[in-house]
This record gives structure tokens, sequence and C-alpha cells, in this order.
């Protein structure tokens, strides 16, 4: 079966350089994969190459094994978008804007909507011209996930939301897309907000300069880098002759640093130079993206 | 002690860049003025006198770009925020000239007179107004007007559109007599209204919104005037009662611009949407975007109506067809440039192929331009029995509807997209006219061909342009073409007009 993303040597040229150089990403249905990366770094022209509103200047771009220019159709049917700043016509009420968005598509599950629209506390007649950011997007969402997709794209959905709102919003996103066909469900989602979606990633990439600098299982990440902090009686040793993947922080007698993959080996060492205490954690994504941006 | 401002200074090319554009765009009217002065052989002094316009201009621009004061650098961003208005308006007080300098011109020049003065009714209030609705589009308003310095910042702002307007009119009252009352009435409405487009500007700080009174209040205000000059004194009645009840609301326009919702916020609520509620969706979304368009319409109806039953002018017409070409650019500019900028654009085109996108909202503008803009105007000319002909209207209309088309897609994602849209689109339908009337008249001048059949080609040459306007929008939109397809296409329109003319002259 083909993967639900599969983007191939992509790049992205405007007139004052190369957004994205050369990018290749292969994501599976059902999951819930992100991008992560500094401001310019190729996240947002990268979606919207995947998303047909910019045509790459080579590579291919596929979803659900489909050219997304040769099967514009059908790729557009299967898949939505929330957007990081939403719009409607501000004259349109709640309940037009769901008409609207119901007109453009093939199908439309008034289940849901209504379901959402309770969760969200939307007013069905207020105009979308007096919603609060946090209102559009989750109309946005209402809008996205009513369509009924298999692949829903998230562009920094939560950037500039309050707390209430960012949970709200990630809850209906598992709970009400991706829970209801696991193995159907998949979700691209950009964002800067990493730590918020800690634990809903299945797998992620780091793109910095247009290319991808990390790509990953998160549980793999988790796993492949260990920040380890080691105490000793005397002067902590000036080196240690694993990989690390971050500058050796020594203070005195504690020395702490992040290995590739070698945890086990890094302990076994570190016991071996005399420390009399040694604390291994995972890293965190924020963490572990600090590290490869 | 407060240290002094330090300005950074940088590369001597882009600085200078802006100035260039200035010097360019004045040399031609002046180049006229200079023609009109050396074929009747007047004084130095009035030859100098005539000048002092564009001298002023320019130096004033030079002194900003080459300046280090802070005064200069809040100037030299004013400058560039009014540059597309301003230029358009200086060009146009030079263009006026057109008849005196090239008397051969015949139609051309009364065209081109009768063009620059109804431009000079337009342009400005949108010297005062276009670069704040730049500023507020881009959500550096706010800032300024907060700024320790906002209040001078904003009354530079004013003072510079100001002063550009009056260096126009100045450019025009020096220019050989002929129409001088005509162009003195223009003034004094101008003016007004020029006095009373902030109330509407608060009132209404969307761009569109803003274009579209822009481009109404003075013309609400100065048609009258420039019709009915044997009826002084009704105008003068309804034109003081209009400008006393809008300055009068000034104080709440401000108040509601500052403090609550723009206008068509605050209008929400789906009234638009209800009006259209017969239509399925998506196309009442569509027809909803298109309100400016059919206001600016009615209002066109509204005027002639008004001018034919005061004075039943030939003129009359004259008022619909401006308005009616207005509305045929403004309509693809909301469907494409505002609908961009609304941010309703792209979620429709995550969810509909390109191709449909384009065909929705093409034929959407397209069916209210021709029936706003044609099929309703020409009934009102046919009861009327105005002379004017039919078919020059229909392809007059559909070509700018064309080339607004062709501008609203080029000009996606601009806040003032739909602005230069219309800039656009008239700029690039002057560069075809002119290419087709600059080789006729160079093959006349040689005495070449027969101007007698120049309506059937020109009208060739129009209809040609047009259909590579609309090939050049749907590849741009639908193939996202990069911008060689676009100069392919006006390259292939400019080479069509030439041929057309050619064979016109020949044949």
């Amino acid at each position: 079966m083909s993967p639900t993303i599969e983007l191939s040597d992509l790049v992205v040229r405007y007139p004052r350089g190369e957004a994205v150089k050369g990018l290749s990403l292969s994501v599976e249905a059902g999951r819930c994969h992100a991008l992560f990366g500094r401001n310019g770094a190729g996240k947002t022209s990268t979606m919207r190459a995947l998303l047909g509103l910019l045509r790459p200047t080579s590579g291919s771009v596929k979803l659900f094994g489909l050219d997304v220019v040769k099967n514009e159709a059908e790729v557009k049917s299967r898949l939505a978008w929330v957007p990081d700043a939403p719009g409607f016509h501000p004259w349109m009420s709640v309940e037009e804007v769901l008409a609207y968005a119901a007109a453009l598509r093939p199908s439309w599950n008034r289940t849901l909507q209504e379901h959402l629209l309770t969760r969200f506390e939307l007013d069905l007649s207020a105009p979308t011209g007096a919603l609060s950011k946090g209102q559009k997007t989750q109309l946005a969402l209402v809008c996205a996930i009513a369509a009924d997709p298999e692949l829903l794209v998230l562009d920094e959905p939560t950037s500039g939301l309050d707390p209430l709102v960012r949970r709200q919003f990630l809850e209906a996103v598992i709970g009400v897309f991706q829970e209801r066909e696991p193995a159907k469900k998949t979700i691209l989602v950009s964002t800067h907000l990493i730590s918020e979606f800690e634990g809903v990633v299945d797998g992620f990439t780091v793109l910095s300069g247009g290319r991808a600098v990390l790509s990953t299982e998160a549980d793999a990440a988790r796993a492949r880098f260990c920040r380890l902090r080691a105490w000793f009686d005397s002067e902590a040793p000036m080196s240690v002759p694993m990989k690390t993947v971050k500058p050796l922080s020594r203070e005195g007698r504690m020395l702490d640093f992040v290995v590739d993959d070698e945890a086990d080996a890094a302990r076994g060492w570190l016991t071996q130079q005399g420390a009399v205490r040694v604390d291994a954690s995972a890293l965190s994504l924020e963490d572990i993206f600090l590290l490869a941006a | 002690m407060t240290p002094a401002l330090s300005v950074p200074r940088v590369a001597l090319a882009p600085r200078l860049q802006p100035a260039w554009l200035w010097l360019l765009a004045l040399v031609p009217g002046n180049a006229l003025i200079a023609l009109d002065l050396a074929r009747d052989v007047v004084r130095p002094a009035t030859w100098a006198v005539r000048f002092v316009p564009a001298l002023v201009v320019l130096g004033f621009v030079a002194w900003v770009h080459a300046a280090k004061r802070p005064l200069a650098v809040r100037l030299r961003k004013e400058l560039r925020l009014v540059m597309a208005p301003a230029l358009m308006l200086l060009m146009c007080s030079g263009e006026g000239l057109l008849a005196d300098a090239l008397p051969a011109a015949g139609a051309l020049a009364g065209f081109a007179r009768a063009l620059a003065w109804l431009t000079m009714l337009i342009l400005p209030a949108a010297v005062l107004l276009l670069p704040l609705s730049a500023e507020g589009a881009r959500g550096t308003l706010g800032a300024l007007v907060l700024s320790p310095r906002g209040g001078r910042a904003v009354a530079e702002k004013f003072a510079l559109g100001a002063g550009l307007v009056v260096l126009a009119f100045l450019q025009l009252t020096l220019q050989r007599a002929g129409d001088r009352e005509q162009w003195w009435f223009t003034t004094g409405a101008s003016v007004l209204a020029l006095a009373t487009v902030p109330t509407w500007f608060f009132l209404a700080r969307k761009e569109a919104t803003t274009l579209g009174l822009v481009l109404l209040v003075p013309f609400f205000v100065v048609m009258p005037v420039a019709f009915f000059l044997e009826r002084l004194e009704v105008t003068v009645a309804v034109v003081s009662v209009y400008a006393v009840v809008t300055l009068a609301a000034l104080p709440l326009a401000v108040r509601r611009g500052a403090l609550a919702l723009p206008l068509d916020e605050a209008m929400a609520g789906g009234g638009a949407s209800k009006r259209f509620a017969l239509f399925p969706q998506p196309l009442a979304a569509e027809l909803g975007a298109q309100r400016e368009t059919i206001i600016l319409a009615s209002v066109g109806w509204a005027g002639f109506a008004g001018t034919w039953l005061l004075g039943g002018h030939d003129e009359a017409p004259m008022v619909l067809g401006l308005l009616s070409a207005l509305a045929a650019v403004l309509s693809p500019a909301l469907s494409f440039a505002e609908a961009d900028r609304l941010g309703t654009l792209e979620p429709l085109l995550v969810s509909r192929t390109r191709a449909e996108v384009f065909r929705l909202k093409a034929m959407t503008s397209l069916g209210v331009t021709a029936l706003v803009s044609i099929v309703l105007p020409l009934a009102a000319l046919a009861v009327t029995s105005s002379k004017w002909e039919p078919m020059p209207w229909l392809i007059g209309v559909s070509f700018v509807w064309c080339l607004g088309l062709v501008a609203s897609v080029q000009a996606r994602g601009a806040a003032l997209g739909m602005t230069f849209g219309g800039g656009l689109a008239a700029t690039a339908a002057f560069t075809q006219f002119a290419v087709f009337v600059a080789v006729w008249f160079a093959a006349g001048a040689l005495g070449v061909g027969d101007h007698a059949s120049s309506g059937a080609f020109m009208a060739a040459a129009f209809i040609s342009t047009a259909a590579i306007a609309v090939v050049v929008a749907w590849r741009k939109f639908v193939r996202l073409s990069s911008g060689r397809d676009t100069a392919l296409g006006l390259a292939a329109a400019a080479f069509q007009c030439t041929v057309l003319a050619v064979a016109g002259l020949v044949g």
C-alpha cells in the first residue's frame, strides 16, 4: 500500500532563493507526523507544495500514491487543511460558513459537525467577522474534520491560542478525527509549539535551511538521544570518548552531555571513571529539535 | 541627553531606484510641455514656470533620498507608499496636454484629454487614502499612531499627499488656456471631495470599500458640477448639504474607525448571504463578494439617470461608461485578489481543483459584470435614446474586465492587490492601445495607408488582447505558470496589435 504522503527530492525555489532543497519524506496512513523547524526552515513551502498551492521547482509530491497535480480532484477530495490564520467571508455567519464548506466537498459528516460545534460551544448565528482567533481556528477545524478527510494538514494550528483552546483543539484532532479510524486517518502538522504535540506525534522531521536534518519516529528519537549527568568525588573528566550531540558541559565535579545511541556504553564508562552518581533521562521532542535544528 | 538619531546609510542603487522612478514618470508629461512650448515659441520665463511643479517634486524626492534627517527617513517611506497613485496623478496632469501638443492625434488626443480629466477626479483622493489603507492592511498603522511621533507622522502623511495634489493641479493650471475654466471647477470640486474622504476612510477601513469610496465620492460631488454648470445654484446647494453632513459625521467616523470594527465587519451577520440565499453555495458566497461591484455600477446608473433627467446632456453616458468600466475592473479583483487578502481563496483551492476555482470565480465575476456593466447600462441607454453604440461599449467593458482578471491573478497575495490590479490593468490596456496607435500614426506620418477603416481593426486589437489576457490569467492561476509566460503573453498581444494596425493601414 502506498504511503499517504510521499515527497521525493522536493525543491521549491523562489526568486530570492531556495526554500526547500531536496526534501524526501514518507508518511504511512494512520500516522501523525510533525514538521519542526525554525522560521524560514521551509515548513510552509513544503506544506504549500503538498497542498498544490505552489508548483515544486523539481521533485515529486504524491498523496495517497497519486500525483497532486495530475490527480488534483481526487487528492483534494481526500484531504483537509487548517491554516495558521483561517480566513472567512466576514459577512457570513458560522452556519453559513459550514454550509459553504459543505458545498465544496463530496461528503460531509453532519454528526461530526454537530458534535464539534457542541464541544467548541460555537454560536451558529455569530458572524465570522466577530469571532476571536481561537474561535476562527475552531471553526476551521470543524470545517476540516466534518469533511471526513483521510489526511488532515495542520499549519501552525495552535499558535496564538490560549492554553484552554489549544487543549480543546488537540483533543478534537486526536479524539474526534484520528481515533474514529486510526488506521486510515493521517495527520501532518507543522508547529513551533512542540511540547503541545509531545504525546501526539508518531514521527517527526526537523527541517533546517530547507533540508531534513532529522527524520525519525518519536519513540525511536527518545530512545536514541539520552542525556547523562554524572557526579564525581574529584574533578570530572575533560572529555568523553562517545559521540555527543551537545557540547559537553563540565562544572567542577559534574559532567553533563547528550549521547547519540550510546547511552549504555556511556553509563558504563562513567562508572569506570569513578562517577558516584549517574542520572540518565530521555530528551523531550523539543530538546531533540533544539539539538538538531 | 538624548543621542541623535543615527540613520544607517544603505547602498546607493536601491536608494536611488524610487527616485529614478519618479523622474521617469514625470518625463513624458513634461516632454509634452516642452513640445507645446517649442511650437508656440513662448518666452523662456513661461517655459521655466511651466516646469516648476515637476522640478519641485523631483527636488523634493532627491532631498528625501539623500538626506539623513529623521524627517527624510519618515518621508522616504511615505513616498514609497504614495508613489503609485501620485505618479499616476502627476502623469495624468501632464497627459492633459496631449491634445495641445499633438493636434495631429485628433481623436486620440481628445480621448487622452477626457481620460486625464476624469482620472484627475479620482486620484487626489487616492493619493491621500491609499497610503493609510496600505499601512492599515500591513498592520503598521497602529504602531505608527501609537509612536511618540505618531501625530506628526500622520500629519506629514497628509501634508505630503496634499502637497502632491496641489502640485498636480498647479501643473494643470500652467498649461495652455482652452478648458481652463473646466479645470478650475474640477479642482474646486476635488478639493471638496478631498475634504470629505477622511470621513469615508474611517467608516470603511477595508481596501475594497475604501477604494470604492475613493472612486465614488469625488464623482458624487464632481459630476453635477462638471455637467450642470448652467444649474449652478442647485449644484452648490446639493454639494453644500453633502459636505456639511459628511464633515459633521467625521468625529463619529473617527471613533468607529479607531475604536470599533470596520464597517464591513460591523455590518456582518449574514445580511449579504441572506440576499443571495436563493443561490446555491458556493455561488452565493461569490456573489456576496461582489457587493462593491454592484454598488459601484449602481452609482453609475444613478449618476447617469440624474444627469440625463436634469440635463439630458450628450456626455451623460460617460458617467455610466466610466463607472461601468471601473466596476468591470473591480469585479475580478474582488474575486481573486481580495479573496486572497481575506484568506478565503486558499481554503477553496485546497477543497476544489484550481481549474474549478478559476471557473467559479471568473464566471461569477463575468456574469455580474455582464449584468451590471453591460446589459443594464445598455438597456438604460436604449430607453433614453442615447447615441452611444452598443458594440464599442460591449468590447470596451469586456476588454477592461479581461485585463482586470489578469491583473488580479497576477497581484494575488498583495494587500493592495486590488488597487494595483486596477492600475496594472489600466497600464496594460494603455500599453497595448499605445502600440496600436503608435504604429497607426507612424504609418500615417509616413503617408502609408488609409485611416478610414480604423474602427474594425481597433476592435480586433482590443479583442485579441483581451483573449490573450484571459489565457495568461488561466495559465497563471490554474497551471501556476511563471512570470516569463506572462511576459510572453503581453509580447504576443503587442505583436498582435502591431499586426492589426499594419493590416488596417495596408488593407
